[in-house]
């Protein structure tokens, strides 16, 4: 091929989007999931389903929790409740470091009994920026590796698809499934370019401090210090020493009304409680973003015994645009219409992911066959693995919610552990499978999404007793609309493993393979 | 004939490694160079010094990509690997005259 831009960047986008494809789409999916991830959270703890209470009482929540903080904790800590997280989620550091965490019930400050799961926040979103691999952050490099690659893709994609208008309003889903998978890829590609693009350049200034480490080499010296006085002046921070001597507790709702004097009516979202118990020890309230795109950074320090205002930070003009661009990835604001967008958006992105592999494989599906080639038979497993695997696994791991009692451990992992047990090894059974039989891979794992999706549900009613009509009836929305979303989603599958076993039959009747590939070089 | 296919297509893996490696790792390099640059220069400016790092790493990503984007598109990895360094030079003696601290 003569060495062009055009021909670089095609060449480029095809083989950075098979190697990496399989991981952005699981980067894609769970991201996606995430922005449903407390109501996940709802319907994985059942015992978290509960009415919001606005009046709740600081001093009455600290005295309810004071017998749950150990001896010599470092702090504690509570999120009050919001639209989406109806309990108060109580959190603290024992001396050891360990942390403990509980919800509490908004009505009664009682603890929730542990619900034995990760569930949304806890799994589906660290897995999203972190695929849970913590050994020297290495999950992290790879999710940003993944999103620098995403950029490079989406800037191909658009060298590589220069009749990008003309194909933005073309679909051909009665044209086989390789112009039809071409067309969806340009189409979701097209639509949903600006999202895209804001989703995985503001995903990577997030952790901008993160990817580059030495970004304060500059500006303030080398070294731990360094870091830490760059960290502090950026993002705000507060400490004293303890005294060791024995300490009080002012009223917590006296500060928290100071709070909202200084912020002008803006409300906290948490309170923290720094060496509980300690003559030295401090009161730390963090302001809601609830309202807003931008994630404030504002904070204010209170003396606990006298209830002296210590310090307040206020983020500078450029990390507040940094808050901004995180917030926009973040969508903690409460809009239920752009949720539901970001929602789609964040689809549509596994869809384009999944039609370029689609389209890939077609256009080599013949040429392989004839010269003997391994390539399609090992991109068809990872493609089927990636993007029906993951769904299955997800599936599965939501099943096992349902499924496994509270309380049970099996090989010394406890409840938790074996949900995201199964789902890893759901997900491995899926490729193996892919790889192992991928004629029938795609068709059998649609069935399987189709019958765990409806078995979720019916799992919710039967332990729950919260079936769809008592959670609408009651607005339970959270669960009502997770159902709604795994029955839409039983329907969807069923209909492609329909359309996909009729196609099995055609393709045994005719064999004639279709190459549009050089439609797109040209 | 045999060995010299067999040549050519060591030539070939050896040259598309050496521009992964390249494009991935020396352009990260070259970027993160460039960003600590930058930040000293901006609080050498007036700009105070958390903004001054914050204002320029966020950028970096896009100066990331236009490099990873260029190291994919230019013909020779001999001249790729010239100008990573002759820019990572550069960016280090920028940074070396006006850091601050120590």
């Amino acid at each position: 091929m003569e060495h062009t831009f055009g021909n670089a960047m095609a060449r480029l986008h095809t083989w950075a989007g098979v190697i990496l494809g399989g991981l952005l789409f699981a980067i894609f999916w769970m991201g996606t999931l995430c922005v449903f991830d407390r109501e996940i959270d709802r319907w994985m703890m059942p015992k978290t389903r509960l009415a919001k209470t606005s009046d709740i009482s600081l001093d009455h929540l600290a005295r309810a929790v004071a017998s749950t903080v150990p001896a010599k904790a470092s702090q504690w800590r509570v999120d009050l409740p919001t639209d989406r997280v109806p309990t108060l989620r109580f959190s603290c550091r024992d001396g050891a470091g360990d942390v403990i965490a509980r919800h509490l019930d908004p009505a009664t400050y009682q603890i929730i009994p542990d619900q034995g799961t990760k569930a949304g926040t806890g799994f589906i979103f660290p897995f999203h920026y972190g695929l849970h691999l913590k050994w020297k952050d290495l999950g992290k490099w790879f999710v940003g590796l993944a999103a620098m690659t995403m950029l490079v893709l989406l800037v191909s994609g658009v060298v590589v698809h220069k009749k990008i208008f003309a194909q933005f309003f073309t679909f051909r889903p009665r044209k086989g499934v390789q112009r039809g998978s071409l067309d969806l890829h340009c189409l979701t590609g097209v639509i949903g370019l600006p999202f895209h693009l804001a989703m995985t350049l503001s995903g990577l200034i997030i952790f901008v401090s993160f990817y580059f480490p030495q970004a304060q080499w500059g500006a303030y010296g080398s070294g731990e210090g360094a870091k830490a006085a760059y960290t502090a002046e950026a993002f705000g921070s507060f400490t004293r020493p303890r005294a060791d001597a024995p300490g009080t507790l002012a009223s917590l709702d006296a500060m928290a009304s100071q709070a909202e004097r200084e912020w002008a009516g803006g409300q906290p979202y948490f309170v923290r409680v720094w060496h509980p118990g300690d003559a030295n020890s401090y009161v730390e309230l963090r302001r809601s973003y609830a309202g807003d795109i931008t994630m404030n950074l504002d904070q204010i320090y209170f003396d606990a015994a006298s209830g002296e205002l210590l310090h307040r930070f206020e983020a500078a003009a450029v990390m507040k645009v940094q808050r901004f661009i995180s917030g926009l990835h973040f969508i903690q604001f409460d809009h239920w219409t752009l949720r539901w967008l970001y929602f789609l958006a964040g689809l549509s992105g596994c869809v384009m992911i999944a039609t370029g592999f689609i389209f890939w494989l077609g256009a080599r599906r013949a040429r392989h066959a004839r010269k003997g080639l391994a390539g399609v038979r090992v991109v068809e497993g990872l493609t089927v693995g990636s993007v029906t695997g993951i769904i299955v696994a997800t599936l599965a791991f939501f099943a096992a919610n349902r499924l496994l009692p509270q309380g049970t451990s099996f090989a010394g992992q406890g409840r938790a552990a074996l949900e995201i047990w199964t789902f890893y090894l759901v997900w491995v059974a899926c490729f193996i499978q892919a790889w192992w039989r991928p004629a029938a891979a795609w068709r059998e794992q649609a069935w399987a999404i189709c019958v765990i999706a409806l078995a979720c549900v019916l799992l919710n009613s039967v332990t729950t007793g919260d079936h769809l009509i008592r959670t609408v009836s009651q607005r339970t929305w959270a669960v009502a609309g997770m159902d709604a979303m795994l029955l839409l989603l039983t329907l969807l599958a069923a209909w492609v493993a329909i359309r996909l076993g009729r196609k099995a039959v055609d393709r045994a009747v005719q064999s004639g393979p279709v190459s549009i590939a050089t439609e797109v070089r040209s | 004939m045999h060995t010299r296919y067999a040549d050519h297509r060591l030539t070939r893996i050896v040259r598309i490694g050496m521009r992964l490696l390249g494009a991935v790792f020396g352009g990260y390099a070259l970027t993160a160079l460039t960003v600590a640059s930058a930040g000293a220069v901006l609080a050498r400016l007036g700009v105070a010094r958390s903004e001054a790092v914050v204002l320029s790493a966020m950028p970096g990503f896009v100066l990331y990509l236009a490099l990873l984007l260029w190291a994919f598109s230019i013909k020779s990895v001999t001249r790729l690997w010239l100008a990573l360094a002759a820019g990572a030079a550069a960016s280090a003696m920028l940074l070396h005259l006006v850091r601050q601290g120590n």
